[in-house]
């Protein structure tokens, strides 16, 4: 990987943890107001289903999730496991590919999809 | 030396002041390598100070103008704020990520890179945000900030290091660091 | 991690003078709660992905919610969460913000926000 690419992923991190930041405060205020009476499938999917809105911010949630953390845990794998080579970038890969396939699918699965 | 675990000047630190129940423990620098008893290398300390360019490239000769550098401009007050580096390793030996990483260019190379990069008479650019750029240099610095709390002149190696990823970032997003 | 004995070369290493300073705590609760993040977030997304099978799966997971231990770790990642996105707030402001220091004030409420948001949320779980 060229000193390049490593300073671009620097920059994707940040920048998604700048999306993280604002998207992560609103999930909370979110669930903590909804979850108040407690938490049931139905009222869950008569909030999600069909809401566009919803959708659309879920699915910015999870591929900026999907960037952050695999670059994140990368680092650490470098740094206090010694682990090298190019093979790491491919499984960085891997790990952003399952977040973003298990992410999206259960955005679909509570917008209306299933 | 480290003095009781801390990287310090012996030639300036006070034995009161650090020694704890009168005992005092001197080793050779961290992240070094030992020569013998308490002397390091400090080869790879300055390999990398080389490595991050941190030679001045002028382009001017004896024949030409003095450069005129207003002296309170914002890039000159950067500049003169860590210009005061003596090369003397404490804060390299301070870094937990010279120690994770031992291809990172470290505290002082990335300190004296960010001087010339804000010295308007230097025309290595390119060539400098090549070499700093990336997880062997700037980007891989985590603010421990270990580095801008040991430096025993006061200088923040963490201020001019923060300003390089945001600078070099932004250069390898425009591809100009190829 | 350096330990404070000698390494492989016989090389001291980094002792223990940075275990002393803020700004390296700071760092390993942000890395820590990373991981502690990284780690929970595909469960998380498997378990809402089970909805679709419709409604009665989610409701049979949902069931399991309500365990003491689910709770617990519900509990836990919200206030790693907290951590981790105040600390992250340090950083960026660090990185991209106007030169201010080492912002040791938002290290203090990186621990202050962590705390309020585990009593208070334990508080509201409890009820």
């Amino acid at each position: 990987m060229s000193a390049a690419t490593q300073a671009r992923l620097w920059y994707l991190q940040r920048i998604s943890a700048m999306i993280l930041a604002l998207c992560v405060v609103v999930h909370i205020v979110t669930i903590v107001y909804a979850v108040r009476g407690g938490l049931s499938g139905v009222e869950i999917l008569a909030r999600t289903r069909g809401n566009a809105v919803f959708a659309a911010f879920y699915v910015l949630f999870v591929v900026s999730a999907a960037i952050h953390a695999p670059i994140g845990l990368a680092r650490i794998a470098e740094e206090w496991l010694q682990w090298r080579g190019r093979w790491l970038n491919g499984l960085l890969l891997v790990f952003a590919l399952v977040l973003v396939a298990v992410g999206l699918s259960a955005v679909w699965g509570l917008y209306g999809g299933g | 030396m480290t003095v009781n675990g801390v990287a310090r000047w012996t030639c300036r630190t006070h034995v009161s002041k650090v020694a704890v129940d009168g005992v005092l423990e001197l080793a050779p620098l961290s992240n070094l390598p030992m020569i013998k008893d308490l002397a390091s290398d400090m080869a790879p300390f300055f390999d990398k100070w080389a490595g991050a360019k941190g030679q001045f490239k002028g382009e001017r000769s004896r024949h030409d103008d003095f450069a005129s550098v207003q002296p309170d401009s914002v890039k000159r007050k950067a500049a003169d704020a860590g210009i005061e580096c003596i090369g003397c390793g404490v804060c390299y030996a301070s870094c937990d990520t010279v120690t994770w990483r031992p291809d990172y260019l470290g505290p002082a190379a990335l300190n004296r890179a960010w001087t010339l990069v804000n010295d308007e008479r230097d025309v290595a650019g390119n060539e400098r945000m090549r070499a700093i750029a990336g997880d062997a240099g700037c980007h891989a610095c985590h603010t421990h900030t270990s580095c801008s709390e040991r430096c025993p002149k006061g200088i923040a190696p963490t201020l001019g290091i923060s300003a390089l990823k945001r600078l070099t970032a932004r250069a390898a997003m425009r591809g100009e660091l190829g | 991690m350096a330990a404070a004995s000698a390494g492989v070369d016989g090389m001291r290493r980094n002792d223990r003078r940075a275990r002393g300073l803020p700004g390296y705590w700071a760092f390993v609760l942000h890395r820590l709660s990373g991981v502690g993040l990284a780690l929970f977030l595909p469960v998380h997304f498997w378990a809402l992905s089970r909805s679709l099978q419709g409604e009665v799966a989610l409701n049979d997971f949902l069931r399991w919610t309500d365990t003491f231990l689910f709770k617990f770790a519900e509990w836990g990642l919200v206030c790693l969460l907290a951590a981790h996105l105040v600390g992250g707030l340090r950083l960026l402001l660090i990185e991209f913000g106007p030169w201010r220091g080492m912002r040791m004030g938002w290290i203090v409420g990186m621990l202050g926000t962590t705390l309020s948001v585990a009593i208070l949320l334990a508080a509201m779980m409890m009820k």
